[in-house]
């Protein structure tokens, strides 16, 4: 199992925009820290072209 | 429902114990809890039922028995002892901790917006609600 501290940072700081997008992911899942999956992800980008 | 003798009962780490716990079958509590390092078996039993709070220094073993991000469970954690106010304010000192399935998510987002930085709107709700089927 990776250590929490060998997972690479993110490469620029994570905004408060950013940071209400996951509390709500969080909020959604229930806290199950759902993957990115390739359906996931077409859904997403379908949803911020409209 | 949170009762005198189950303080913590109603805590985001609580209710992720007991559905992470049965999602982990076959591998028992009592699997779990041994290989967390609780001394006392009954003591993963207290804290799932909301009885007692997670102790800080139980996440990574916690963390690797229950095959979770160990972000995720020091969050939750650290949620149930502080607060969730107080979570926010050691953020804004250390920086936001993410898990690395979140911090995919916020590489996706990054991507699909062109690096916008989108604000949450109620559309961006209901596309995450759309993506879970929610």
């Amino acid at each position: 199992m990776e250590r929490a501290a060998d997972v690479p940072p993110c490469r620029r700081p994570i905004t408060e925009n950013e940071r209400a997008w996951i509390e709500f992911l969080r909020l959604i899942s229930n806290d199950a820290d759902p993957p990115v999956t390739l359906r996931r992800v077409q859904l997403l980008r379908r949803a911020m072209r409209l | 429902m949170t009762t005198s003798n189950k303080p913590y009962a109603d805590t985001r780490l609580a209710k992720f114990l007991q559905k992470r716990i049965l999602e982990m079958r076959p591998k028992t509590q009592n699997d779990i809890a041994s290989e967390a390092g609780f001394i006392h078996t009954n003591m993963l039993t207290m804290i799932k039922q909301g009885a007692s709070k997670l102790p800080l220094d139980r996440v990574p073993a916690l963390a690797e028995a229950l095959e979770c991000d160990p972000r995720l469970l020091a969050k939750l954690a650290l949620e149930q002892t502080a607060g969730a106010t107080s979570v926010r304010a050691i953020e804004e000192i250390f920086g936001t901790v993410v898990t690395r399935n979140e911090l995919a998510w916020i590489e996706e987002l990054r991507d699909a917006s062109d690096h916008a930085d989108p604000s949450l709107t109620s559309r961006g709700r209901a596309a995450v609600r759309g993506i879970f089927g929610k």
